[in-house]
């Protein structure tokens, strides 16, 4: 393991697991689900989910607007003029879907700044992200579950790296593989984030959900490099998203955005490495 | 005979009205009855055993001082089959000892043919000749007959006049009263009255030994003790409570816990289950100080707050002041819990000792030499043993405390005391096959040192020396002692001077002196090239002096005062670094200061009134208004019940220092001597109080005073207390409605917003019922509105997160907080007996209510049907509203024992 990295993963397990074997023993805790009236209000901005690699990739913005209820679909919004810098002009891949995608052949590069800019519904929204390169990847490492004929992730990168900030997108697909039946999802997509920063909430995060996967799985890691804007940006989405729902919350807040014009969401702008791995 | 029977009915409906509230039944009063016959056989014993014989074989209770009677005389009677009426006139009548009935006291006094003491009353009520009477002073200390203890705050008066003094906390008291003969009367609770006639020819000093009304299971009666003087004496924002009235109470899981009773006070609000932090009259939970013999503790929580470090059998008083304290006590804006600790049995050996499912405590206590010097060591430990058995003893869970004291009286004037308390908590795992060592721990380090000194009777002062540690430890490799660690500490020093200047002039003056030191968060690792990349969180270092004055002044038979300011003078110090922030809040300069410099001053002053006006000896209104200055923040922006890695900062370049204007009044009464009423209201504005940057990072950030924003706090509200602190049927009923209104720059687009600890309602009702000498029963039950909370306005979706969007701060409530606790004890022995021991069963939560501590909006549900956060963000997962709650129903069952 990198030195950088004080605080790894497994730390982060570890305390989740005898902070709830603890409650639970203890305290006959509980968490149960509910129905709660929430004070909804109409709101009027757009969501903006945009991210340019150093992947020669078609590079998507998706545009949608905030939905009422939980699990409601996201609606995406339509008819909007989407470009970076300008010149890589973003056309909707299917009407309605909110979907803008460049060409296939566009691929950013490190050190470059990119400029998004929407017009949609007479309103201009912009956003600036620096992409910053991305060094080496450390594959992450897996194990078998004992017993079983599955798998899982046991180390992907630690979680506080006091210099540099990364993202890792990590995508299982096991639907070539015989344990995949039909009818159900073979497919996994999951992030793992390092961070310069630490929380407390992050420390005592509550339980997540355990990824198996059979083998045969093909495992597609991305390690994206993150500005500091777009770090921040994480942190606070993983606040109120990942770490939120434990017994040592934090106060919650809205999550910052680049894009101005009142727009929520994030562009980012990412060098990327990858690795791919077969499980055997 | 009529007013006895008035008060008989009045107590039996006011009684019966509880009962039905809270479905118990049975009254119970006594009388003593002089018709009841006994025999009594005595040979060459002295007057004081042959008293003790007689209480032995009767229901009767003796009332005196030993110095006034001539205890020692050697008896010998034989009475046989006698009513108590020819015993006492046998054996007191022909030793010049006069009996006197006074409720349910035998009260005896030394003899004085021809003395008549109504004539004397009313001989002191003639002013005129008082005014030209010369004044004479009596000084002393009020103890426990049976272990020596000085009693804090016990009452001093002469009988039928307005003139009295309450013993300090050293249990020293002085009282001047012009020539004349007089009954001097003490009480405290749980104590019998000492009644002592009083011839004042000249100053005098005489030091009184009360005996406990009662042992161990009816400690919680308060006895005899006189309602008039405590309307006197207690002053608006006030509340005191014994370790006696606390085992009353239903403690967690069988246990006395200081903390959580006192949130079961009206004005005082709980958080909720499982936590020590509480909320006093709007303020913020950091604006509470708690005292050990003078010593600040930071973190009083085990096991993140389901216990409250202190060893219960280790506390002899605890003074609660909601915010109206006197100007000795600074450097907290809201309260100030004062605890003090037994000294040590001064005469003989004593231990007791308990054994519950979550605790075991053991305390011995005992004189080194008899009436000179006493020790008590006092320690608890958890028994979390049966958890880590469950775990394969992967998983560790401990708390202890420790508390020694030491006594030391060096003569008449001089009196010395040292105290020691460590607490600490430990919580780890091991891993890696068992070469490392995850975990969190916290421990706090105290000692005082103080030196009580008599100049003279009317001159008396109190040095303390003490230092105060708390360390928080999140080990990354206990192997490798690798950890991020915070740290606060102070050394101080502090001189009290009390001048009981005459009968209407009682006035303190001291200086405080402080030295603080606070690492806000630092990580020590073994890695020298990844130790000195790592960014260093700036050490601080502050000094504080703080002087001060006060006067207790009676104007008046219907006014009196107590007026003082208190003046604090805090600096900051090198070495450090602090940072320049612009008007966002950026970083845009750093400053490094050389050790010793000072960079930063406050001086402010405190001045505080309280004033009272007795409408009659039952009924005073009372007013007061306080400044205080807090130097010393928390920093948490936590929602969570628990304590969780709070770091301590100063005031200083990037943080002013909060101030708090309090204003209150109340109406204070007694009825019947039974019941006693208190309504309070209060306003309280505070500058300056800390708030946090959204999504503040607060951890290991070298800049984190830029996530700090400052801003105005309102706070009102009303607190009702009706309790009745007499009987066999003790008990409150509070009732409080306070609002906690904020506003902050830069916080919830500017407009003001309610606290998170906003609950307008709160209830406690905290009864006990003695049921003969074996039983008594207790049950608490608290009720609070719930408390704010943000929750989402809408949501939308993010690399397959689901994101709320939130619309106003804490625009939304959780459902009432309300929990019933109940407690059975039988007492194996009757409560007369030296050893006693005790069965306490206890349920925590009896009906079960699950208070929810969060609502979230994040959780799926797995395959095996947990609720859990997805990591699979493919977006096939249904996010589903879920609510925690900490606590269910809690039984236990500990085993108490005392001798």
């Amino acid at each position: 393991m990198n030195r950088k990295y004080l605080f790894n993963k497994k730390t982060g397990i570890l305390f989740i697991s005898f902070i709830n074997i603890f409650v639970s023993l203890l305290v006959t805790s509980c968490e149960k689900k509910i129905d709660w009236n929430l004070d909804i209000q109409e709101q009027d901005f757009i969501i903006v989910e945009g991210m340019i690699t150093s992947e020669k990739k078609a590079h998507q913005v998706k545009i949608s607007k905030p939905v009422k209820n939980l699990n409601d679909p996201a609606v995406g919004v339509s008819g909007a003029i989407v470009s970076i810098n300008d010149s890589i002009i973003l056309t909707e891949t299917t009407s309605g879907s909110g979907v803008y995608q460049t060409a296939s052949s566009v691929s950013g590069s490190p050190e470059n700044e990119y400029k998004l800019k929407i017009i949609s519904g007479g309103k201009t929204y912009t956003a600036v992200a620096l992409m910053k390169p991305c060094n080496s990847l450390s594959p992450l490492r897996y194990s078998k579950i004992g017993g079983t004929n599955n798998y899982k992730i046991d180390w992907i990168a630690g979680a506080y790296n006091y210099e540099k900030a990364f993202m890792y997108e990590i995508t299982l697909d096991w639907s070539s593989s015989d344990s995949c039946l039909q009818g159900n999802p073979c497919f996994t997509l999951m992030y793992y984030y390092t961070l310069t920063t630490i929380d407390v909430n992050q420390i005592f995060s509550p339980e997540t959900e355990r990824i198996i996967f059979p083998a045969g799985t093909i495992i597609t890691e991305k390690k994206y490099s993150i500005s500091a804007e777009h770090e921040n940006f994480i942190r606070c989405l993983l606040i109120e998203t990942k770490w939120r729902g434990g017994l040592f919350d934090s106060s919650p807040a809205n999550i910052p955005t680049n894009l101005t014009g009142g727009a929520k969401g994030f562009f980012s702008a990412c060098d990327v490495i990858q690795t791919i791995i077969v499980v055997n | 005979m009529k007013q006895a029977l008035t008060l008989f009915v009045s107590k039996f409906f006011l009684q019966k009205i509880l009962i039905f509230i809270f479905l118990f039944s049975c009254i119970n009063t006594h009388a003593q009855d002089l018709s009841q016959k006994i025999t009594l056989k005595v040979k060459n014993k002295p007057l004081s055993d042959v008293i003790h014989k007689i209480e032995n074989l009767s229901a009767i209770r003796f009332s005196y001082s030993p110095d006034q009677l001539p205890v020692s005389k050697l008896i010998t009677i034989h009475l046989k089959n006698k009513t108590l009426q020819e015993i006492f006139d046998a054996v007191f009548l022909q030793n010049d000892v006069e009996y006197l009935i006074v409720e349910n006291q035998v009260i005896l006094k030394k003899r004085r043919v021809g003395s008549d003491e109504k004539k004397n009353i009313d001989d002191k009520k003639e002013k005129e000749s008082e005014a030209i009477k010369p004044k004479y002073t009596i000084n002393g200390y009020l103890r426990d007959k049976s272990t020596g203890e000085i009693l804090i705050g016990a009452n001093i008066f002469a009988k039928g006049t307005i003139l009295g003094a309450a013993t300090n906390a050293y249990g020293y008291f002085s009282l001047t009263l012009p020539e004349g003969k007089y009954i001097l009367c003490c009480s405290y609770i749980g104590f019998k009255p000492v009644f002592q006639e009083l011839n004042l020819t000249g100053n005098q000093t005489i030091s009184f030994e009360m005996e406990s009304s009662t042992a161990q299971i009816s400690e919680v009666q308060i006895s005899a003790d006189d309602p008039e003087k405590e309307v006197e004496m207690n002053q608006s924002g006030e509340m005191k409570l014994t370790p006696k009235t606390l085992s009353g109470m239903t403690g967690f899981v069988g246990e006395t816990d200081i903390i959580k009773s006192l949130q079961s006070v009206s004005g005082i609000k709980a958080y909720g289950d499982g936590s020590t932090l509480f909320y006093v009259r709007g303020g913020n939970s950091d604006q509470n100080m708690i005292l050990i013999d003078d010593a600040p503790i930071y973190n009083p929580a085990h096991l993140f707050g389901f216990f409250s470090a202190i060893a219960p059998d280790a506390i002899k008083d605890i003074e609660a002041y909601k915010g109206d304290f006197p100007a000795s006590y600074g450097g907290r804006l809201s309260s100030m819990i004062d605890i003090r600790t037994k000294d040590g049995n001064m005469k003989q050996f004593g231990m007791s000792g308990s054994i519950g499912p979550f605790t075991s405590t053991i305390s011995f206590e005992g004189p080194v030499w008899k009436d000179r010097i006493s020790y008590i060591v006092s320690a608890r430990r958890a028994n979390m043993n049966w958890i880590q058995r469950q775990t394969k003893k992967t998983l560790k869970i401990n708390f202890y405390d420790l508390n020694a004291k030491l006594n030391f009286k060096i003569n008449n004037n001089n009196r010395i005391f040292l105290t020691l308390y460590r607490g600490a908590d430990e919580f780890s795992r091991i891993y890696s096959a068992g070469t490392n060592t995850f975990g969190i721990s916290w421990d706090n380090f105290l000692s005082t040192l103080r030196w009580n000194h008599i100049f003279s009777q009317k001159l008396f002062s109190n040095t303390t020396a003490y230092i105060s540690r708390y360390n928080y430890y999140l080990y990354i490799s206990k192997e490798k002692n690798e950890f991020w660690n915070s740290e606060i500490s102070n050394f101080s020093f502090k001189t009290d001077f009390t001048w009981y200047a005459n009968t209407k002039n009682t006035i303190k003056t001291g200086i405080h002196c402080n030295i603080h030191s606070s690492n806000p968060g630092n990580v020590e690792i073994s890695d020298e090239y990844v130790k000195r990349k790592l960014p260093a969180v700036a050490k601080y270092q502050s000094r504080e002096f703080a002087l001060y004055g006060s006067n207790e002044q009676v104007i008046s038979e219907k006014w009196s005062l107590r007026y003082g300011i208190r003046v604090p003078l805090w600096q900051d110090l090198g070495e450090t670094k602090y940072f320049t922030f612009n008007d966002q809040h950026i970083v845009i300069d750093s400053t490094s200061v050389n050790e010793g410099e000072v960079y930063k001053s406050f001086l402010t002053a405190e001045p505080r009134i309280n004033v009272k006006y007795s409408i009659n000896k039952r009924t005073a209104l009372k007013a007061s208004y306080t400044r205080n200055s807090q130097f010393l923040h928390m920093i948490t922006n936590s929602v969570s019940p628990f304590t969780s890695m709070e770091v301590w900062i100063p005031s200083g370049s990037n943080i002013k220092p909060s101030y708090a204007d309090q204003f209150s009044a109340g109406y204070f009464k007694h009825f019947s001597g039974l019941f006693y009423f208190s309504g309070e209201i209060f306003f309280k504005h505070i500058q300056n109080q800390i708030d946090y940057a959204d999504h503040a990072s607060l951890l290991f950030n070298p800049a984190i005073e830029g996530e700090l924003r400052q801003g105005i706090s309102n706070a009102y509200g009303t607190e009702l207390m009706i309790r009745k602190q007499d009987g066999n049927f003790t008990g409150w009923i509070g009732y409080t409605y306070s609002r906690s209104i904020k506003n902050t720059l830069g916080i919830n687009n500017g407009n003001s917003y309610v606290a998170a600890y906003d609950r307008p309602h709160d209830v406690c009702i905290n009864i006990s019922y003695k049921a003969k000498k074996h039983w008594l029963l207790s049950a608490n039950w608290l009720y609070m509105s719930g408390s704010a909370f943000t929750s989402p306005v809408s949501f939308y979706y993010f690399n397959g997160y689901t994101v709320p969007v939130y619309g106003d701060k804490n625009n939304d409530r959780l459902p009432a907080y309300h929990r019933m606790d109940i407690s059975v004890t039988y007492s194996f022995r009757p409560p007369e007996k030296r050893f006693q021991h005790n069965l306490i069963f206890t349920l925590y939560n009896a009906y079960a209510h699950k208070n929810p501590v969060s609502v979230n909006f994040t959780k799926i549900l797995d395959d095996n049907g947990k609720l859990v956060v997805p990591t699979d963000l493919s977006g096939q997962s249904e996010i589903i509203p879920t609510m925690i709650s900490v606590a269910g129903v809690i039984p236990s069952v500990t085993y108490n024992f005392k001798f």
